[in-house]
């Protein structure tokens, strides 16, 4: 017995596979990407049916502060106390229309309801978790009449009051998740940190189907409160004027499928006839400069 | 193939040193049971899920070093030594490495 | 916008770990080869005890270790595969190349001293360098045995 003459010529291939490694990657993320479509697409109609039941209370609870979602500065305060004015009485008219053959009361308390008015150059308007509602001030330049700004703010009174804002919280904690899963703790940190913090308000945008019935609330709650739907579609009207901008852009990631619901509106006034004049926007609301 | 983890083999005797052979592998679980394995860490007891693991690792890396040694035209790996180490969560690196020979029975 | 440029970043990282992980794979395994042909005459085992005609031989403990790094893509195809389970192919190549070039290390340590054989071989791994929480961001891999030299050497 004596040692061998040198070290074996071992075959490669052995410990490590000669696989292209592209190859599995490719399988591996096709497959999962399939399940976990699956999966959010399953949870997300879960998300649907379990949002009506979780208690307004948690929901508050649960809310950030709008505030520190937008990170705008605050409003003149005139200006600030029209629009919650402005809001509260659509509010109070919005209790008239029942939600789902439910009382409005029961499903948001309309004490929870907070309004605010930010300094943000762009025209836009937000509902997020625990009834918080934020209307830009750039978006005030948009409209011409009480009307058109009524049915912004019907149209966000309407997506808490459909509890859309928890469904697609709900939704996005699914997403969260799954992308933590799939991506590891590092690139989960890398993808998911700035989903969790700084893009919130895009993971609670609504889809295509929460606009369209928010915004068929929103024309009852307008009729409930002035009797018609004479210019509710100023806002919609004057962006699409310029469908090229930035604003509209902006505008458009918060809210798809903008063109049917501009229709969807426009049906609706055509079916109620032309209805009374407009009211005109509140003094401490209207626009002192010119849009540029 | 004869895998032993003693160097000399009872009636057996060495003809030829062929050298080193070794087999390791990676291996992980499914997410679904390293979740539940994470619920077992709570209560205690044998992770079934992990045993199983770390020994389905260790048969493929013999598997594997047995591979490497009939290549080489060996018909026995000696002195077989395991190491295993956590690599990753929820994955484990085994490696099983000895020396391949050539053995006889020494017809006693 | 902001997922937009965290996904861009993403699918870059992806692909220089990918490119760079590839090519400097293969340009390992290449040197590997071509070393291990090198210093093939130096017998490495893992037997404990020295064959007979060697009993006078001079001893020495030799060493070589290396850490070595996985690349981005790596870290998420072994992500992925982990929730899958079965066999991490790429962290396996990377073990496959450490463990190697670890012995050749400790061959080149031998061969300074002008030793026959390598005996009585171990092998240590553990995972360095926390660097990712997840991932095994680094691996260290040891190899140890003893160097057997001729004593008039």
């Amino acid at each position: 017995m004596s040692l061998p003459d040198g070290n074996p010529r071992i075959p490669e291939g052995i410990n490590a596979r000669n696989d292209h490694p592209l190859r599995e990657f490719l399988i591996l993320a096709a497959g999962i990407s399939g399940a976990l479509v699956a999966l959010v697409l399953v949870l997300g109609l879960t998300a649907k049916l379990i949002a009506p039941y979780i208690p307004f209370s948690w929901e508050l609870s649960a809310a950030p502060s709008m505030q520190d979602l937008l990170a705008g500065d605050d409003a003149d305060p005139g200006a600030a106390r029209a629009l919650s004015a402005l809001s509260n009485s659509l509010l109070q008219s919005s209790l008239k229309v029942p939600v789902n053959g439910k009382d409005p009361k029961d499903v948001a308390p309309p004490e929870h309801f907070r309004f605010s008015l930010v300094k943000l150059d762009y025209p836009n308007a937000f509902a997020t978790l625990g009834a918080q509602i934020a209307v830009t001030e750039a978006l005030l330049q948009h409209v011409s009449s009480e009307n058109g700004l009524a049915m912004v703010l019907a149209h966000e009174i309407a997506h808490v009051q459909l509890r859309h804002p928890i469904e697609a919280a709900g939704r996005g904690i699914v997403v969260q998740i799954a992308l933590a899963a799939l991506l590891g703790d590092s690139s989960a940190n890398l993808l998911g940190g700035s989903l969790s913090t700084g893009s919130m308000l895009t993971l609670l945008s609504f889809n295509r189907d929460m606009e369209l019935q928010a915004d068929r609330r929103a024309l009852d709650i307008l009729r409930a409160h002035y009797g018609h739907v004479g210019g509710a579609d100023e806002f919609f009207l004057d962006m699409a004027a310029d469908p090229h901008s930035a604003d509209w852009l902006e505008f458009a990631q918060t809210h798809p499928s903008s063109k049917r619901r501009l229709q969807l509106i426009r049906q609706a006034i055509r079916e109620d006839g032309p209805g009374d004049a407009t009211v005109a926007l509140p003094e401490a609301l209207q626009p002192n400069q010119p849009l540029q | 193939m004869l895998i032993s983890n003693i160097e000399v083999i009872p009636n057996m005797r060495v003809v030829r040193h062929l050298g080193l052979v070794q087999g390791s592998t990676v291996r992980a679980k499914h997410a679904g049971k390293d979740i539940m394995a994470g619920f077992k860490n709570i209560f205690g007891g044998e992770l079934g899920a992990y045993t199983e693991l770390l020994q389905e690792s260790r048969d493929e890396a013999v598997a594997r070093m047995s591979e490497q040694a009939r290549a080489i035209g060996a018909n026995a790996v000696i002195n077989v030594r395991f190491s295993t180490s956590a690599i990753a969560a929820g994955a484990s690196e085994i490696l099983a490495y000895g020396t391949a020979v050539e053995v006889a029975e020494t017809g006693r | 916008m902001e997922a937009l440029l965290q996904l861009a970043i993403f699918f870059t990282l992806l692909a220089l770990g990918y490119l760079f992980g590839r090519r400097a794979e293969s340009k390992h395994y290449k040197s590997i080869r071509e070393r291990e042909e090198q210093l093939r005459y130096l017998v490495v085992l893992n037997q404990r005890f020295p064959p007979p005609d060697m009993l006078s031989h001079r001893t020495d403990m030799v060493t070589g270790n290396v850490v070595i790094s996985v690349d981005y893509f790596k870290t998420v195809v072994a992500g992925l595969r982990n929730l899958v389970g079965g066999n991490l192919n790429s962290y396996e190549s990377l073990l496959d190349r450490a463990r190697r070039e670890a012995i050749l290390r400790m061959q080149e340590q031998a061969a300074l001293r002008g030793a026959e054989a390598v005996i009585n071989l171990k092998f240590e791994t553990s995972r360095i360098a926390g660097n990712s929480a997840k991932g095994i961001g680094s691996v260290e891999v040891l190899a140890y045995g003893t160097a057997l030299t001729h004593p008039d050497k």
